[in-house]
């Protein structure tokens, strides 16, 4: 398979919040606002990207039967840093995703990559892979976050851009809106699947 | 035994990478971090005293105070005190001017539950505890009012809020604390109030020769399930250890707060 393959399955053919159900729980934790989905879509993205690289570097060195502790160590440090780096230089964006920053350690689809991808496949392949699936994850969280916060807040990234007379529907804003999204969203990835036969 | 050597080999290896990692990732970021809530903290106590010019940094027992100054003269203390709420501490700023009077209640931090008790960072509810003095009662349901569906929150930011006013108080403007002294106590009963999870504890405590004898509950309206957790267990550490600091009940945290607030209020009186 092609470099540019690997890179673009992870925007549609396995995206992997609504084609492969990866990661489900910070989808459905922190996309209140546009602003906590693509914060933590590139958070992620920047753990699954180094982790891919290093796993795929280390593929050979890695015994196979304490392959999973090694990958949780790479995955760990890497959303440490992030954790860390977050809390120094984007102080205001640490606060509103909070908890999920360290979860995303148990974020499926970062060792679900490392397993099924990184430590079978060379680098430059493992590079595009996590940064098309980390792309295609922060997209999805980007856009449930943006349907929730124009509905909920009547906003989109911060910005108030709706008529006085709307009345933001605070159901969208609390996690029940994230549920009913997220089923939206699926429906309509069902529905794309469909046209474009990727089933 | 080669072959296990090797596994732990390469685990350690990699551990030693990333443990290196994030110490030097910890010391780039640490300073930041630290720098940044000193400028918050340094923003805030502005907001609570404009006119000072000065904030001067004085720790006492494990406590940071700050004396807030204007051309060297004393205009208020601040500081940081806490009380247990429903998810954990509730960090409450509180300046007090040089005459007793609080300037400003702020949140400083909470894990209260997102959507209920985050209703005490409503700066209309903070606002009240501006101007209570040292003599006020500084208590939920009493001079501050209750916020329905987040009681425990509401109550645990009056408690750091009393807390504050307290030990400023007792440190600076020379106003005794009320002290938990057993040998002082002269031989009768007692009776103490506390605040638990439904309401007022009552208690009643007997003591004789320098010691707690009885510990009786004369009333409380806590819920029965959660209270049977705390109803005998509390007060018989308390006997058994003749200090009201004792292990809370898991399960009847607030309840056990309660007791031990309560036995706490009948013994230093």
């Amino acid at each position: 398979m092609s470099i540019g393959k690997e890179f673009s399955k992870g925007i549609i053919k396995d995206q992997p919040v609504l084609r492969l159900f990866l990661g489900l729980c910070p989808v459905l934790g922190v996309t209140s606002t546009a602003t906590n989905g693509l914060g933590m879509g590139m958070a992620s993205t920047f753990v699954l990207l180094c982790s891919s690289i290093v796993i795929s570097l280390l593929k050979n060195v890695i015994p196979k039967s304490v392959r999973v502790p090694c990958f949780i160590v790479v995955i760990a440090t890497f959303v440490t840093i992030v954790d860390m780096s977050m809390n120094a230089f984007l102080p205001e964006l640490h606060a509103s995703l909070g908890l999920f920053i360290p979860l995303i350690v148990v974020n499926c689809l970062i060792l679900g990559r490392a397993e099924a991808f990184a430590s079978r496949n060379p680098l430059a392949t493992s590079v595009a892979d996590g940064l098309g699936m980390g792309l295609g994850f922060a997209l999805a969280l980007t856009i449930l976050g943006g349907f929730r916060e124009i509905l909920g807040f009547g906003e989109i990234f911060g910005v108030s851009f709706t008529p006085e007379a709307f009345e933001p529907m605070a159901v969208f804003a609390s996690p029940p809106g994230a549920f009913i999204g997220l089923g939206l969203m699926v429906a309509g990835m069902v529905f794309i699947s469909k046209k474009l036969k990727l089933d | 035994m080669g072959y296990i050597i090797r596994l732990a080999g390469v685990l350690f290896l990699i551990s030693a990478v990333a443990a290196a990692a994030l110490s030097f990732t910890e010391s780039v970021t640490t300073p930041v971090i630290e720098t940044r809530r000193q400028e918050e903290l340094f923003e805030a106590m502005a907001d609570y005293v404009p006119d000072a010019d000065n904030f001067e940094e004085k720790k006492v027992d494990e406590e940071t105070y700050y004396i807030a100054e204007k051309d060297g003269e004393t205009l208020a203390y601040i500081m940081t005190a806490s009380a247990t709420g429903y998810g954990g501490p509730v960090n409450m700023n509180v300046a007090v001017s040089v005459d007793g009077e609080i300037l400003a209640a702020d949140v400083e931090g909470h894990t209260e539950t997102p959507g209920l008790g985050d209703v005490i960072e409503d700066e209309e509810w903070l606002a009240q505890f501006e101007g209570k003095t040292v003599d006020d009662p500084v208590a939920v349901d009493t001079d501050i009012d209750n916020i329905s569906g987040a009681t425990v929150s509401a109550r645990a930011a009056a408690n750091a809020v009393r807390n504050g006013l307290d030990k400023i108080g007792a440190e600076f403007l020379g106003i005794e604390m009320a002290e938990w002294d057993l040998a002082a106590v002269e031989d009768g009963t007692y009776e103490g109030t506390g605040t638990g999870y439904g309401g007022d504890i009552v208690v009643e405590v007997t003591v004789s020769g320098g010691e707690i004898t009885d510990i009786e509950i004369l009333e409380h309206s806590e819920t029965p399930d959660f209270w049977a957790n705390a109803e005998d267990a509390i007060p018989e550490s308390i006997i058994d250890e003749q200090d009201y600091d004792v292990d809370e009940v898991s399960g009847a945290t607030m309840s056990s707060i309660g007791i031990k607030d309560a036995v706490f209020d009948a013994i230093a009186q």
